[in-house]
């Protein structure tokens, strides 16, 4: 009887979200303020029936109740609860009603708005947002129901894959869609100033935070589904050009020229309407995605079972979400705001933000091409092709590294026509400190050319990010006082920011060690022998047998020594589950500072030894310390207050 | 000056109209099986079959020799790849039996031994005229052969103008095979 | 065999053993697993990806060029399995578009620049 509750509140919440839109568009004109109130109500009561529908799901993941379809496949009795409840959104049906579940949160929040953005543009925005979460309302309840019975429930569920029973994967979905959800928030920000003429700077403030929020949400998202791959796949890879993982890139990196665009817009006024546009292709990247992993045109080790069917209702929303915007974008996006002429030097925050964008919506394209052109080119005359990482290299690459080298010194630079006083002083000493940087790398063995290129852009950053960080805040002379008003100076003092481009760096550190400096053996070993790794050894001890919760485990123990000093015991792992009938390798890795040790145990036995792989990855877990640190920069720069009072404001009603 | 801003006001509404209806298309074609997305096009189809000898199994008589094609020679023939431990190949069988009955057939043991093989020939009859044994899949390899059951055919002389990939269905066999022996 | 003779004991001496080995890996890793979901053939465990790291690996030591191995593979299993698109009349767009819209996007920068 529950479930069926919970089915009854998403047709509720479905029919009124269709009521609600319906009301938005027959009241657009209209000028009564009491309009607003109600769709502000709207919102709140979508958010208490979609989250009451959502927890009678996740109440019956816990209690295993198999008579639901969705539980039976996703769950089993002997599982552990936290795996129970993350098998909820491990599979399309439940991913759709966390989807929803985040896109009324986001709405209710939004609706809560007391600031001085005017009540048409909110009651176009909250419009916007119900509209979405109708379409997707539809999507649940005419193609992927989860509430969906079986006449005869199971005596136990089919569990979960193994290979995403896994803590970075439990919460790797939840994170991404954050994100995805965020960049709704910013699109029907776009689309409600097309409907109203209505943007200016109070809306380029509005839209930041959400922006920054689904920004730093995508960035942990993405780097947590790269670092589970990494220790869960057991080759030792992160990131594989993939189509999925592609499909979470692409908002990505517009989320991520939308964020330096809307500055841009909200300091000078230029760029309204591509910002706009970029809004909007923020959100239909995010669906594009969606289409993507879900259709099953572009199959891919992490894609959900898939369903033409599925496919074509998503590229119908697809369709309706991006097409009508860029409809609306191409009639009134010219009339939206007419750009006073300013003025500012070649070398100022505005060209560096312009090429900024230029350069991220061209890598985003790259990135789409690589994507779709295999399915193109077999739809028009039968031939396949693969694109891999090495066609990514030779066009996504060569496109980033102008955005690390402008990423450096923009910040040094000052708006408009004034040109900084040290600037070229400031820039000597970064060259300088990266062509030593340069010749230290060059000097390690193995250095290749691409490998100095890839490191000495990092120590670029690195000094870059620095010596603007230490200048900034010596030239606004912090007084020292209290911890949060200090906090307070420093996070007005672009902390974030600065944060996150050393994340940057960070990462392309990381990077250059990963991809240029990692060393790998393969082999057959036995029990006794010894592998060396520099100045360290390996040793292998012993294999076991034992047994999980749910799988059965064959354990090699290896001990890592130094000098015949213990650092630690390594216990790569072959599991078996016998509910799935599947095998896992799970790696051992000795996670340090400066590198990882990746082991990994292959087939064997005692008379022929096993066949071991051992990687040593300097520098790798900089990849996701650098990932955290941007997302940590974004997170910090929410909180930044502006002071400055907005001084233009345009309105074009309809 | 005006009408130039309004095409490139236009260019991503184009752009975006024609990725969806290409998606929209492969989608189409998927969903009502117009186009078979999975299977890979065999390379070798118009040309001549690859030189490399496969050694041939006897049952009868222990003599060590190759097979000889040109024993096929002025004749359509079919190469058929298979294994004792692949399950699709048992669907098969019939069908291959089927064929056997109109022209020669060549089975080719994909990573079998001659053991498995000859008890899988005797639970589900034996059609080929020879069989050869690939044991280290270098003879699949220079077929283009990704997995077993592959089947060639070849016409008299000695042209590949036909790769059929997966288990041979019976519907295969008639709207694909047939029309080529006529 | 489709090698000439005077191929095969071209080049094996000039080349030691771990060379060899990292050879067949950078070969290998931009080769498709053709019955894997986006996997290189170095990264994976099935039967045909052993066999066909096998197959790299003797074609290094008959001493043929990675041109004549892909060249060799592609005309087996077609374009597919190359995971490095070959740059031919079907990937012109392919390999040139990122860089036409780069090129067109700073023409455009510079019109907006001007004004």
């Amino acid at each position: 009887m529950i479930p069926e509750i919970g089915h009854i509140l998403l047709i509720i919440t479905f029919v009124s979200s269709f009521i609600q839109s319906i009301f938005w568009i027959i009241t657009l004109g209209s000028r009564n303020t009491v309009n607003l109130i109600i769709l502000q109500k709207f919102a709140v009561t979508n958010f208490i029936l979609i989250s009451s529908s959502f927890s009678i799901l996740l109440y019956s993941f816990i209690i295993s109740d198999f008579s639901l379809l969705i539980v039976t496949n996703n769950s089993h009795s002997l599982k552990p609860l936290i795996y129970k409840i993350s098998g909820l959104w491990g599979n399309h049906e439940g991913s759709l009603m966390l989807w929803t579940l985040i896109l009324t949160f986001f709405t209710y929040l939004i609706s809560r708005n007391k600031s001085q953005i005017s009540f048409k543009l909110l009651s176009s925005i909250l419009g916007v947002q119900t509209i979405i979460l109708f379409s997707f309302l539809a999507f649940i309840l005419f193609t992927s129901n989860p509430f969906e019975r079986l006449e005869t429930p199971p005596i136990d569920g089919k569990g979960l894959n193994p290979l995403l029973q896994d803590p970075g994967l439990a919460f790797h979905p939840p994170i991404l869609y954050l994100g995805y959800v965020g960049l709704s928030v910013s699109f029907s920000f776009a689309v409600a100033a097309l409907i109203t003429g209505e943007i200016n700077q109070i809306w380029a403030r509005q839209i930041r935070p959400w922006i920054t929020i689904a920004w730093s949400a995508l960035t942990l998202g993405i780097a947590l589904g790269s670092w589970w791959a990494y220790y869960e796949l057991g080759w030792g890879g992160w990131w594989f050009w993939d189509p999925v993982e592609n499909a979470s890139f692409m908002p990505w990196l517009i989320a991520t020229a939308l964020l330096h665009s809307v500055r841009l817009l909200e300091t000078r006024l230029i760029l309204v309407s591509w910002t706009v546009l970029l809004a909007i292709l923020g959100f239909s990247f995010s669906l594009l995605g969606t289409f993507i992993v879900r259709s099953g045109l572009l199959t891919s080790v992490h894609a959900f079972a898939t369903d033409p069917s599925r496919g074509i209702f998503i590229l119908i929303i697809l369709t309706i979400a991006t097409g009508v915007p860029l409809i609306l974008y191409a009639i009134r996006s010219s009339d939206l705001y007419t750009e006073k002429k300013i003025e500012f030097s070649v070398f100022s925050k505005e060209t560096a933000l312009l090429i900024n964008n230029l350069f991220l919506s061209t890598a985003t394209l790259t990135i789409l091409i690589g994507t779709l052109y295999p399915l193109f080119l077999d739809a028009f005359n039968g031939e396949k092709i693969s694109i891999g990482p090495a066609y990514y290299n030779a066009t996504f690459a060569p496109i980033m590294a102008p955005v690390i080298l402008i990423m450096a010194i923009a910040p040094f630079l000052n708006w408009g026509t004034k040109i900084n006083n040290n600037f070229s002083k400031k820039i000597l000493f970064i060259i300088f400190i990266t062509v030593l940087g340069a010749l230290v790398l060059s000097m390690i063995k193995g250095a290749t050319l691409f490998s100095i290129v890839c490191g000495s852009l990092s120590i670029w950053l690195f000094s870059g990010v620095l010596i603007n960080f230490i200048s900034q805040t010596k030239l606004n002379n912090l007084k020292k006082g209290e911890f949060r008003s200090w906090l307070n100076q420093l996070i007005n003092n672009n902390l974030g920011m600065h944060i996150a481009h050393l994340g940057v760096a960070v990462f392309l550190a990381g990077i250059t060690g990963e991809q240029f400096f990692k060393t790998e053996i393969n082999g057959r070993k036995n029990i006794g022998d010894i592998i060396k790794i520099g100045d360290r050894s390996l040793k292998f001890d012993d294999v076991k047998f034992e047994s999980g919760p749910n799988y059965k485990s064959e354990m090699a123990i290896f001990t890592l020594s130094k000098n015949n000093n213990l650092i630690d015991t390594l216990k790569p792992e072959k599991r078996f589950y016998p509910v799935q009938q599947t095998q896992t390798t799970e790696a051992a890795i000795l996670s340090e500072f400066f590198g990882d040790t990746y082991l990994v145990l292959g087939d064997g036995n005692k008379e022929i030894g096993w066949s071991v792989r051992l990687y040593y990855n300097p520098l790798v877990s900089w990849i996701w310390g650098g990932a955290c640190l941007m997302a940590l920069g974004g997170i910090i720069s929410i909180f930044r207050n502006r002071k400055t009072k907005p001084n233009i404001i345009i309105r074009n009603t309809i | 000056m005006s009408y130039n801003v309004k095409i490139i006001k236009m260019l991503p509404l184009i752009l975006f109209f024609s990725i969806v209806l290409v998606l929209g298309l492969v989608l189409y074609q998927v969903k009502y099986d117009l186009k078979d997305t999975k299977e890979l096009k065999s390379q070798l189809i118009g040309k001549s079959i690859p030189l490399i000898s496969i050694p041939e199994i006897n049952y009868d008589k222990k003599i060590n020799k190759n097979i000889n094609f040109n024993d096929f020679k002025n004749n359509i023939f079919a190469v058929n790849f298979f294994a004792s431990w692949c399950a699709p190949c048992r669907i098969e069988a019939p069908v291959v039996e089927e064929l056997s009955k109109f022209i020669p057939v060549i089975g080719i043991a994909y990573k079998d031994n001659a053991e498995d093989n000859k008890k899988f020939l005797n639970d589900y009859g034996n059609p080929y005229d020879k069989i050869g044994l690939d044991n280290l899949g270098k003879v699949a390899i220079e077929w283009g052969v990704y997995g077993v059951p592959e089947t060639f055919l070849i016409n008299r002389n000695g042209i590949i103008i036909y790769r059929h990939a997966g288990p041979l269905l019976y519907d295969v066999y008639k709207t694909d095979i047939l029309p080529l022996l006529e | 065999m489709i090698t000439p003779q005077s191929y095969v004991f071209a080049d094996n001496q000039s080349l030691n053993k771990d060379e060899i080995i990292n050879k067949t890996r950078e070969i290998s890793q931009n080769i498709r697993c053709l019955v894997c979901r986006n996997q290189s053939i170095d990264e994976s465990n099935s039967e045909l990806a052993k066999d066909l790291r096998v197959l790299i690996k003797g074609k290094i030591i008959d001493g043929l060029s990675n041109k004549e191995i892909y060249n060799y593979l592609s005309n087996r299993y077609g374009d597919y399995i190359l995971l490095n698109p070959p740059f031919k009349t079907n990937t012109i767009l392919l390999w040139l578009l990122p860089f036409l819209i780069l090129i067109s996007g700073c023409f455009v920068m510079f019109k907006f620049l001007k004004k």
